[in-house]
């Protein structure tokens, strides 16, 4: 941890209940206005994020025990804990809950959220009620699904593919209705988004001077608002088929199942990247801010964004290289998908030039940024080995896969997303988490991680289908199997760390300074932590580009920050010394 | 930079609502300006509020296009797979009534149009009168499709695997329609004759060949051989199940799920014949289903819009919500006319 | 406020306080709307003819009827919707929803146009091949009683001619003693030469 330049002055003992001198917050959204009523018909941001927050950690708990409950199951051959059937339900239950209640809105709707407003200098997002609407769908969603998994759940796997979806007896249609309804949550997060991020940035903030973050976020939208009504037609046509049997999927009554296939990747696939995007941009914040300067090459990886976002539209057939789908089209998925691992790289090694020369601060949010980087270059280049038509004929279907997308969608995004939430804690709270916590955490999550899902890519290579409940011909995989699942159970530990973290911070932590990390993006510097429920007591204006640590803080010499001074955790910042400008949008102190 | 307009035809209803709603931060923000009433407390001037709505519903409408869209893939696959079917079958769709919908939908985008430019030259006659042409457009546009409906399941026409096909049509599965038995071959000559008038290859379906079947139970044989071969009927021109000409029976083979007689006479067309001709009908009826639907909902949205503007709360100063509606109103229109050849004329 | 005659309104800006708003005129809504409706009657009068047999475009109508829609389309999203004087990002939004499907439905079509690129039979659905093998059968049956002539003795006259040949073409007739033998040397010397030729050859 022997970064600091300067010696830190002596600090104030640890202090509870009082924030450091003049980092009160005036009035603070959390607080203001009371009662759970207030809570329920909010329509600020931020209120808003939290609500999501709390929502998508419970069902992710709810995914991860499933999850749990699988590689249990999975322990030894022959049945360990469950038969057959239960197996079915529960793996599936396992993807649906962590697809559509837990990862599509896991960043955008909670930090997404929380953040975008703060970030651009504006007061909420575009349609504050709109945004009320979206996280009121998004819970009438969720009890369709939970109703579906009262009444037995699915077996289908979380893909629902016909014609078993449509004939089988378990409860598709109430879990298809809730990703239908879910479906549309996620429309109008990425609608509200797009209208704010053009419409409401403050005076100063040029396309050029977002966050890259916000990069993202934008790249993310255009994707929900084109990809997600897809799936909202697939559900449709499910139910009618299921229903109705109106045909479309049955070939006994003219249909193609394989036409299901090309209607639900057209969404899952572009769904995947707004898992991914939104995660890219946490780890542009956290690498710009842990190493004390700019994010290298800021147009390459804001356009990289956007780049992702438009060719993931086109590469959804690789998902299909063994249904049957003519030759012709999985050729040109298979190279369109070597394309879109060049934007993805070019991330990665913008990153990785970001921390070079500079002064890398090894908090816990920069251990999961630094984590995020190892795990997700993994899945990304295992990710274009399954993209290329011959080896995908012999590992689709294989846990050569379950791997992979274990790797970009949990060592990716879950990732990024913790470290985006310890990062941005002290924001969000007003409390300061437990460091030495954190810093375990991140060390269990980053070793259970690769033991549970590393081996994977071997057990896949041997052989071992996925969704499969026993392997009684492939006794020699038992032991891989026994690995992963400790790995499971050393990954939950980690994971369980930071909930601990997390409350004990609401109830114990310090309170936070505004401005603990030297971050150098609107939210640090122009609002308190935790915000004023209006977020700006004066509209800001924009005078430095987002990473312009040197400018804020004085870094001499190239601004590269051996020389810069490392803010005191317990002091933050200057926050009175920004600018801003008055055009009558002024907030009552 | 604008401040708000102080000079506000509502000013009194804005101070009134301003003067209660002082103490709620949330919602009213700027204590002691003057603001007007509509403009909500997150944008800085209305200039970005009216900009910013509209961009939000253009990209709602965004999705309502990739929404019908694939409908629309759908659709042309089947088509591309199966392309005598939908010819076939768009003959059952009453083209004259389908025009009129479209004239009628056509004019209700014109009345639309001038309920905007109403509220934006302060013409509340003009907006309202127009708002109510639009509301009763629609309701047109649905009466005749109710009736197209009734027509059409009086017929026996729905989707998938309700759909009544003719007695003696062959499912896709092989299996007869229910109610019939098994009959004897046909030649292939009949079928191949239909099948290469003036369409394209491809690999559909020809009318005569899905009459014909495994036979299951030899039919009476005049000679002691089962008989495998039957003359082709005379009048290649009768769209009569291939069926009835076998066993000369008129008509009674099977149990039809309508009357003989009159009734048997109005499903004409190949189409009923055709085992996939459930599909075709599928899509019709999810895609003009869930455009009536948006109808609808249309409908209910201009008449809010209408009542609302009775009372005056329009005018050029803002109208966001009438354009916004009309915006939604123009795609509606545009999906019909699409819809309207894909199904009717092609 | 109410201004009922457009001619002298005050500018919009001034009157609204906000920017001005473009207005579409009255003529310019008629004038789209006639352009609308003359394209409904073109395009129905097509089909109309087409139907009768007066316009035989065949392939050709279904790509005409979308273009004659497409230019309606984009008459209603120019003029009606305001496109043309509106601000970028909504035209590119439009647009971009197009875009878009227009990726979905090609990308679609490389599937579903070319499932029988390699195996010519992969994408003929399974009621098709069935009728089309009874009509070969059916074809081919016309052709029995030539191929199979009815035989001329029936079992009644065995009675009556124990010694007939109820079988004039031999066709079931058992092989004659000599084939085995006559078969035999011939196998094994076909044999070594089939070898050697296989050795040669290969």
């Amino acid at each position: 941890m022997a970064t600091l330049a300067a010696p830190r002055p002596a600090s104030a003992p640890a202090d509870t209940t009082r924030y450091p001198a003049g980092h009160e917050p005036v009035h603070n959204y959390l607080k203001e206005p009371k009662g759970i009523w207030s809570w329920l018909t909010t329509v600020d941001h931020k209120r808003i994020g939290i609500m999501y927050l709390i929502s998508v950690a419970t069902f992710f708990s709810l995914g991860g025990i499933l999850a749990l409950l699988v590689r249990l199951e999975l322990f030894s051959v022959g049945p360990t804990i469950m038969g057959a059937e239960a197996y079915n339900r529960v793996f599936t239950m396992h993807g649906v809950v962590m697809v559509f209640a837990f990862i599509i809105p896991s960043v955008m709707a909670t930090l997404g959220n929380f953040l975008l407003p703060l970030m651009i200098g504006a007061k909420d997002v575009a349609f504050p009620k709109l945004n009320l609407l979206s996280l009121y769908i998004y819970w009438g969603g969720m009890c369709f699904a939970i109703a579906s998994i009262y009444t037995g759940g699915v077996d289908t796997g979380w893909t629902f593919y016909t014609p078993y979806s449509s004939s089988t007896s378990t409860a598709v249609l109430a879990m298809g209705l809730g990703v239908f309804t879910a479906g549309f949550s996620s429309i109008l997060t990425g609608l509200n988004f797009i209208v704010t991020i053009h419409k409401m940035r403050a005076p100063g903030m040029t396309w050029n001077r977002l966050p890259l973050f916000l990069w993202s976020v934008y790249a993310t939208s255009i994707v929900q608002i084109l990809a997600t009504p897809v799936i909202g037609i697939t559900m449709l046509l499910l139910a009618l088929e299921r229903i109705l049997h109106i045909g479309i999927f049955d070939p006994a009554l003219g249909g193609d199942p394989v036409l299901f296939q090309h209607f639900f990747w057209f969404y899952s696939h572009p769904a995947v990247y707004i898992m991914i995007l939104p995660a890219f941009g946490i780890i542009s914040e956290l690498m710009g801010t842990f190493s004390r300067q700019r994010v290298y090459g800021y147009r390459a990886v804001a356009l990289s964004s956007v780049a992702i976002a438009l060719l993931g539209f086109m590469v959804w057939g690789h998902h299909m290289f063994t249904s049957g789908q003519s030759p012709v089209s999985s050729v040109v998925f298979s190279m369109i998908t070597f394309l879109i691992g060049i934007p993805s790289g070019i991330k990665v090694f913008n990153w990785v030039w970001t921390m070079y020369k500079g002064s890398v601060w090894l908090k816990t949010p920069m251990l999961y940024a630094l984590s995020f980087l190892f795990l997700f270059t993994i899945g990304g280049v295992t990710g274009v080995m399954v993209g290329a038509l011959a080896v995908d004929i012999h590992l689709h279907d294989t846990y050569f896969v379950v791997a992979h997308f274990h790797y970009v969608m949990m060592g990716g995004t879950v990732i990024a997303m913790l470290g985006g939430l310890y990062y941005w804690w002290p924001k969000m709270t007003g409390r300061l988490y437990n460091e030495r916590l954190g810093q375990i955490s991140a060390i269990l999550v980053f070793f259970g991680f690769n033991m549970t899902f590393l081996i994977q890519f071997v057990m896949g290579s041997q052989g071992m289908p996925r969704r499969y409940y026993d392997y009684p011909d492939m006794p020699w995989l038992e032991p891989l199997h026994r690995i992963s699942t400790i790995g499971s159970w050393i990954l939950a530990a980690g994971l369980l760390c930071t909930l601990i973290n997390g409350l004990w911070s609401l109830k114990r932590g310090k309170l936070a300074p505004g401005n603990p990390w030297g971050g150098a993006t609107l939210e640090w510097t122009h609002a308190t932590s935790p915000p004023d429920p209006h977020n700006f007591a004066r509209t800001p204006l924009v005078t430095h580009g987002p990473y312009d640590y040197e400018v804020l803080f004085g870094a001499g010499g190239d601004g590269h920050s051996s020389g810069a001074p490392v803010p005191n955790v317990e002091v933050g910042g200057p926050q009175e010394a920004e600018k801003s400008i008055d055009d009558g949008t002024r907030q009552p102190t | 930079m604008a401040h708000p307009n102080p000079e506000d035809s509502h000013g009194d209803a804005a101070h009134g609502a301003h003067g209660d709603g002082h103490d709620d931060l949330y919602l009213v923000g700027h204590d002691g300006q003057l603001h007007p009433a509509y403009l909500q407390h997150h944008f800085v001037s209305a200039q970005q509020q009216f900009e910013a709505s509209k961009l939000g519903m253009w990209l709602f409408l965004v999705t309502e296009i990739l929404l019908f869209g694939g409908m629309f893939v759908a659709y042309s696959i089947y088509r591309a797979w199966y392309p005598s079917l939908f010819e076939d079958a768009s003959l059952q769709l009453n083209t004259t009534l389908g025009a009129l919908n479209t004239l009628v939908l056509l004019l209700s985008s014109l009345t639309v149009a001038w309920a905007i430019r109403g509220a934006q030259t302060d013409n509340r006659r003009v907006l309202f009168w127009n708002l109510i042409a639009t509301v009763a457009l629609a309701g047109t546009f649905m009466v005749v499709k109710y009736f197209e409906y009734e027509h059409k399941f009086h017929l026996g026409i729905f989707p998938g695997q309700s759909f009544e096909y003719a007695p003696g049509t062959t499912r896709v599965n092989g299996e007869l329609v229910e109610g019939t038995r098994a009959v004897a071959l046909l030649p292939a000559e009949e079928g191949a004759e239909h099948g290469a008038e003036g369409r394209d290859g491809g690999h559909e379906p020809t009318v005569g060949a899905v009459g014909q079947l495994q036979p299951a139970v030899p039919v009476e044989s005049h000679d002691g051989r089962t008989e495998a071969i039957v003359l082709p009927p005379d009048d290649p021109g009768a769209n009569l199940s291939p069926a009835e000409h076998v066993t000369g029976e008129g008509g009674t083979l099977g149990a039809e799920p309508h009357e003989a007689g009159e009734e048997h006479n109005e499903r004409e067309g190949p189409i009923f014949s055709d085992p996939r001709a459930g599909v075709f009908f599928s899509i019709y009826y999810v895609m003009t289903g869930i455009h009536g639907l948006h109808v609808i909902i249309g409908m209910i949205a201009i008449s809010i819009l209408a009542y609302r503007s009775r009372k005056g709360v329009y005018s050029s100063v803002y109208y966001t919500p009438v354009e916004n509606v009309g915006l939604y109103w123009h795609v509606v229109d545009i999906i019909w006319i699409f819809l309207f050849p894909l199904m009717y004329l092609i | 406020m109410a201004h009922t005659d457009d001619a002298h309104a005050p500018t919009h800006e001034e009157h609204t306080g906000h920017g001005a708003h473009h207005v579409n005129s009255r003529a310019l809504l008629l004038r789209t709307f006639g352009g609308l409706v003359g394209l409904t009657i073109l395009t129905v009068g097509l089909a109309f003819a087409e139907r009768a047999g007066v316009l035989p475009l065949g392939g050709l109508s279904v790509p005409v009827a979308l273009a004659i829609a497409g230019v309606k389309a984009t008459l209603v999203a120019l003029y009606f919707m305001g496109l043309k004087y509106d601000s970028r990002t909504n035209a590119l939004a439009f647009v971009g929803a197009i875009v878009f499907l227009a990726i979905f439905l090609s990308f679609t079509f490389l599937d579903t146009l070319f499932r029988d690129t390699f195996e010519p039979m992969s994408a003929v659905p399974v009621d098709v091949i069935r009728a089309e093998s009874a009509a070969l059968a059916a074809r081919d049956s016309l052709f029995d009683d030539a191929t199979n002539p009815a035989s001329l003795v029936t079992p009644t006259d065995t009675l009556l001619f124990p010694n007939a040949q109820t079988d004039p073409t031999g066709a079931a007739a058992p092989a004659p003693v000599a084939a085995p033998d006559a078969a035999a040397p011939v196998a094994p010397e076909a044999v070594p030469a089939a070898t050697d030729a296989g050795e040669v050859g290969g």
